[in-house]
């Protein structure tokens, strides 16, 4: 065990992570010279995380402009030190440490949700999508205990503000829309090839997915479907939505047992926060 | 294990500004390409989809910012397994990191941070980097930071703890001439003494990039062009070690493709002097 080490890095790191500057640590000629050595990785470090945060939610920074950004930017990485390998993951707390610090603006949590949503979307895992005319060949026998496994890229996400407004209006560099909170909005949002796209659900459509991306049967869905559309229109209106759903590329897989690439719906998406998601890239250009 | 032997040539670091145009008005231009691990390990969409088309047409190295192979935690061996599963699917020339740790207690710092260069860490760091290649399958590369700070407990330099760590690990090095210049002032040591001392045989790949200066010291920006002085001391590391592959990392400011071409043409041209004045 390197001990003399282990307690230098800690020395080190709690040196960087506070910015009090412990000079006994390093060379140099002079407590000033000591200190500015140390103050370089300590700038460096909070300067980064920063520019991490500005590459990841651009569009939150423009909708509260860069000096508002910054200060939230210098309380999140107070908050959360990375614990991840990729540098695009630090923000991945962001929206829950704004709903937390800013529980009377829920748009802004909301902004940060849906944009790093659409980060997470962008860049998740590919595999290959299920032709359209996948569901012809199935019988009739089959469609109760028949189960969907969907892409990675596919994430639902409940606002309750007018959040994807303001997020359209800072991307195309207009005012902001009045912010306002709303009744409960289902967004679905997705890759299809390598283009990243949203659409509003109506409440058949987000119910149908939703039991279908916990990973229960098509009857399932079909049962908690009856309160919003007579019996006989269930299967037709269900299967017009897997119809969709196979032309979006949304599904990858069919079976008869529960299974998804990954939990596209976990309680965090459902209370509006990101979901669990793999590392991402940084960088998200052309 | 394999071991790289491959003399690729010019390269330069990918970014996702110059995707397109490696692809279409520039294709060819440069001979290889550095893609950092990170913006790729356990992905898909647009970044991997042109990490793959670029691969069809160019050879690629993978440069890793995370293996924080000088920590006392533990080696991430989640992350190995992703990177081997990359690399397998890439086949790229060689996989690089460098001589730094990133954080302990599971944080990461995102920075390269220098070591106490003492026999305790000598040992630590060359078991790691064993363990590591043991996983990879394979060489990798280990590349000397820039720094700012030194530690009283040292007890070798940089380059006497880098050749003896190469030779314990069995390891090679990815020179970074602009590193070495950049500590060289900010220590006060011979950066052409610091050249001298390198195993020339497991030299295997070179890096050029800007610096700035802040006050008293040169910080390693890559955000700008290549400096006079280092150029000057590529000069000497070509001299000494011959054709290593050689490219140029530019991470701000980062120009159109055209103008970090004809930086790197000055890249060939030193080298193509220098091998033809030696020869």
């Amino acid at each position: 065990m390197s001990v003399h080490l282990q307690r230098l890095q800690d020395a080190l790191q709690r040196s960087i992570l506070t910015g009090a500057t412990d000079d006994a640590l390093v060379c140099g000629q002079g407590a000033r010279d000591r200190s500015a050595r140390l103050g370089i990785y300590a700038y460096a470090y909070r300067a980064r995380l920063h520019d991490a945060l500005a590459d990841n939610y651009p569009v939150l920074q423009a909708h509260v402009g860069p000096d508002e950004f910054a200060a939230l930017a210098r309380g999140y990485i107070d908050a959360y030190p990375s614990r991840d390998f990729s540098v695009r993951n630090f923000g991945s707390h962001l929206p829950q440490w704004l709903e937390s610090q800013r529980p009377t603006e829920p748009w802004l949590s909301e902004l940060a949700s849906f944009e790093w949503t659409l980060g997470c979307v962008f860049d998740a895992p590919d595999g290959p999508s299920l032709s359209a005319d996948t569901l012809s060949g199935i019988g009739a026998q089959e469609w109760p205990e028949l189960t969907f496994r969907f892409a990675s890229h596919v994430r639902l996400l409940a606002l309750e503000t007018n959040a994807q407004q303001l997020y359209e209006c800072a991307a195309r560099g207009q005012p902001a829309a009045g912010r306002r909170e709303t009744s409960t909005i289902e967004w679905l949002i997705w890759r299809r090839s390598l283009t990243t796209h949203y659409r509003s659900l109506a409440r058949f459509e987000a119910i149908a997915l939703t039991t279908l991306l916990e990973g229960l049967p098509f009857a399932d869905a079909c049962e908690r479907l009856l309160e919003h559309c007579s019996a006989e229109d269930v299967p037709f209106r269900a299967a017009a939505c897997l119809k969709r759903w196979l032309a979006d590329e949304l599904i990858v897989g069919l079976g008869q047992t529960s299974a998804r690439d990954d939990d596209a719906r976990s309680p965090a998406t459902r209370s509006g926060l990101p979901a669990t998601h793999p590392p991402l890239n940084r960088e998200r250009q052309p | 294990m394999t071991s790289p032997e491959q003399d690729l040539g010019f390269g330069l670091g990918l970014r996702p500004k110059h995707y397109e145009a490696l692809l279409g008005e520039h294709a060819g231009a440069v001979d290889w390409l550095e893609a950092i691990t990170e913006n790729y390990l356990g992905l898909g969409g647009k970044p991997l989809h042109y990490l793959s088309k670029l691969r069809e047409r160019y050879p690629i190295v993978l440069h890793g910012v995370s293996l924080s192979i000088g920590s006392t935690d533990p080696l991430d061996e989640r992350y190995l397994r992703q990177l081997r599963e990359l690399a397998d699917r890439l086949e790229p020339a060689w996989i690089s990191d460098h001589l730094c740790w990133t954080g302990v207690g599971g944080v990461n710092l995102h920075d390269l941070l220098p070591l106490p260069y003492t026999e305790e860490a000598l040992t630590h760091v060359a078991d790691r980097i064993s363990r590591a290649q043991d996983l990879l399958g394979r060489q990798i590369l280990i590349e000397n930071v820039s720094s700012y700070i030194a530690f009283p407990q040292s007890q070798m330099s940089e380059h006497e703890f880098l050749a003896e760590l190469a030779a314990r690990s069995d390891c090679l090095l990815l020179l970074d001439v602009n590193n070495v210049y950049v500590s060289s002032v900010n220590h006060g040591f011979d950066a052409r003494e610091y050249l001298a001392a390198l195993p020339r045989d497991r030299i295997r790949q070179i890096h050029l990039a800007g610096h700035s200066r802040q006050d008293a010291y040169l910080i390693d920006t890559h955000d700008t062009p290549v400096s006079e002085s280092v150029w000057a001391l590529y000069r000497e590391a070509i001299a000494r070690f011959g054709p290593v592959p050689t490219m140029i990392e530019r991470d701000d400011n980062i120009p159109a493709l055209d103008e970090l071409l004809i930086e790197l043409d000055r890249a060939r041209t030193i080298a193509r002097e220098t091998l033809v004045h030696a020869a």
